[in-house]
């Protein structure tokens, strides 16, 4: 086979939305960053309180990103054909959250009990737990975690375009075997790591209390919040000429299918949290839920398993749902909105345990990161054609239509 | 089409699915509606062709698990908060996380009986024989061969011309199927 002149691939339609997508981004963390600075000035406990919901909840998108990237090059698929590129692109914006950790590093006092050391000496829990706990270790950890995800999303990339760029056949095979061997490494590496991710910048808000289950439910969460976004990105884009000889209602399908698996197994984490803690019945394990749900957060946690969770299966049980853009673009919408109540409802109480609050900082913040994020992950989409040749061969009638091997 | 009587439909066969498919999509533009296809396998898109959008299956499963799942939690709400109650560590006799599970197993479990036995009930199964069976080489329907058939009841059902029109979809060969 030929190469493919660049031209042909270059879809100008799909790269206008594209455009519009990163100019959206800027417009929004342009005036996010604006109005968190106000909020920072004005009251620096709840801004920092809600940056963290905010970062929290836009970290979804690398690391589900990078989850999703790594499991399509192990098991292959033309669900991952079509998302591999923004899979990639969402990948590659990790290193945008070192930089945004920052905040989060220069005030841990405001965040972590364990980082005081008064509050340390008071309880003998905390006492113990400081050979992990503390702030120079913390700060490590951190750099870690978000080295290792940098790092696997900076050489998937470049053996990807590696691979794209080569014209031998053998060597083009070999990049293939390189990617599937990194993957299935990176994806222990990432579950670890964001796991302990989960433990040090969340769970540790409380840090008398802990749950097993916690990091595996966090995970699931971000994966949850990702597969929306790529579900909608694919239902955007997929009328352009980049896409519309590739999505068609069968994969609709298929990405409607992956939506519903991490609904159900979000659902599955946080319930068997629940039922182990109430069985339990335990004085050391109870009082994260007495937080969330006195003063009204019982009702946001109610309303996400209703609408995160009651209305997605039954909806997405029905092929119909997953086969009509429309639907699926109102049920993806629908999830991501609840994603927000659902991270909020898991970062604030842990600062606010009597009463339900609703900080305008959190939406500065959510605008501000998240508009950044959107600029950064637009930028790095538009860059490459959107269809890999490696993402083309897993179709069939393309393979047919251009004498593939 | 007094002759009509006395037949059960007329089968073609076929030695691939893409070629069912095409002559099970011409049958269905022609304008015939009672078409039943077999196959050894499970041929995606078909049920769209033949126009089968039965969604009893899909109500009766609905309606066990919903039946399983009722069952459970009132069955569980019933024993611990009035036919004997045991407070245990001091939780409320309501306790409703613990009834989920048993919940949710229920639910699947009768959501799965009313598929399966559903199933066998609509397709009027088990039957010891059917017409079906006497049509020469219908056994290698199990292997690699795919069958269509047009049932004697199709209100365009003919004997001779509609045999003719299944001739003409380029399959193995036409049978009778007698009744």
């Amino acid at each position: 086979m030929s190469s493919p002149s660049r031209q042909a691939d270059a879809s100008p339609q799909a790269h206008k939305l594209i455009g519009r997508l990163k100019l959206v981004g800027a417009a929004m963390g342009l005036l996010g960053i604006v109005g968190a600075v106000i909020g920072a000035l004005v009251d620096y406990k709840a801004f920092i309180e809600t940056y963290l919901f905010a970062f929290v909840f836009w970290l979804a998108l690398p690391l589900g990103g990078l989850f999703l990237l790594m499991v399509h090059h192990l098991v292959r698929g033309r669900w991952g054909a079509i998302l591999r590129r923004p899979l990639e692109a969402a990948a590659l914006t990790a290193p945008l959250f070192l930089l945004l950790f920052v905040p989060i590093a220069l005030s841990p006092q405001s965040l972590y009990p364990w980082s005081i050391p008064e509050i340390v000496q008071a309880s003998e829990v905390l006492r113990h737990k400081d050979l992990y706990l503390n702030v120079p270790f913390f700060l490590v950890r951190a750099a870690a975690f978000l080295g290792i995800w940098t790092l696997l999303a900076f050489v998937l990339r470049r053996w990807s375009l590696a691979q794209e760029n080569t014209k031998n056949p053998g060597a083009y095979r070999e990049y293939r075997t390189k990617l599937r061997i990194l993957s299935a490494l990176g994806l222990v590496a990432l579950v670890l790591t964001d796991s302990f991710a989960m433990i040090d910048w969340v769970q540790s808000l409380e840090p008398e209390w802990y749950s097993s289950i916690y990091p595996m439910m966090t995970i699931v969460g971000q994966l949850l919040t990702a597969m929306t976004f790529f579900c909608l990105l694919v239902l955007g884009l997929r009328k352009t000429d980049a896409l519309s000889e590739f999505v068609d209602a069968d994969r609709l399908n298929d990405l409607g299918n992956l939506l519903l698996v991490f609904v159900v197994l979000w659902a599955y984490t946080e319930f068997v949290q629940l039922v182990i803690i109430w069985s339990g019945n335990t004085h050391h394990k109870i009082p994260w839920y007495l937080a969330r749900s006195a003063g009204g957060w019982a009702w946001v946690i109610a309303a996400v398993v209703a609408l995160q969770f009651f209305v997605p299966l039954f909806a997405l049980f029905f092929r119909k749902v997953k086969r009509s853009p429309k639907l699926f673009i109102g049920l993806c919408a629908l999830i991501f909105v609840m994603r927000l109540a659902d991270v909020y409802w898991l970062v604030l109480p842990a600062f606010y345990d009597h009463e339900f609050v609703l900080l305008w900082q959190a939406f500065a913040n959510w605008a501000a990161i998240g508009g950044l994020w959107l600029f950064a992950f637009a930028w790095l989409l538009g860059r490459k054609p959107l269809m890999t040749r490696s993402s083309k061969e897993l179709f069939p009638e393309w393979r047919k239509a251009h004498g593939g091997r | 089409m007094t002759d009509s009587a006395t037949l059960y439909g007329l089968m073609v066969e076929f030695d691939s699915p893409e070629a069912l498919k095409d002559a099970a999509r011409r049958v269905r533009d022609e304008g015939f509606e009672e078409v039943e296809a077999f196959t050894p396998m499970p041929v995606e898109g078909l049920d769209d062709i033949l126009g089968h959008d039965d969604k009893w299956i899909a109500a009766l499963v609905l309606a066990g698990a919903l039946f399983g799942a009722t069952l459970a939690f009132g069955m569980q709400t019933y024993s611990w908060v009035w036919d004997y109650p045991i407070n245990i560590g001091g939780r409320p006799m309501f306790s409703w996380p613990s009834f989920i599970p048993i919940t949710f197993e229920l639910g699947v479990l009768f959501a799965a009986l009313a598929g399966f036995l559903g199933m066998l009930l609509l397709n009027r199964l088990p039957k010891l024989h059917h017409p079906t069976f006497e049509v020469p080489g219908f056994d290698r329907v199990t292997s690699d061969r795919f069958f269509l058939m047009v049932s004697a009841d199709d209100g365009r059902f003919d004997r001779h011309r509609t045999a003719d029109f299944l001739d003409s979809l380029g399959g193995l060969a036409v049978s009778e199927v007698p009744s």
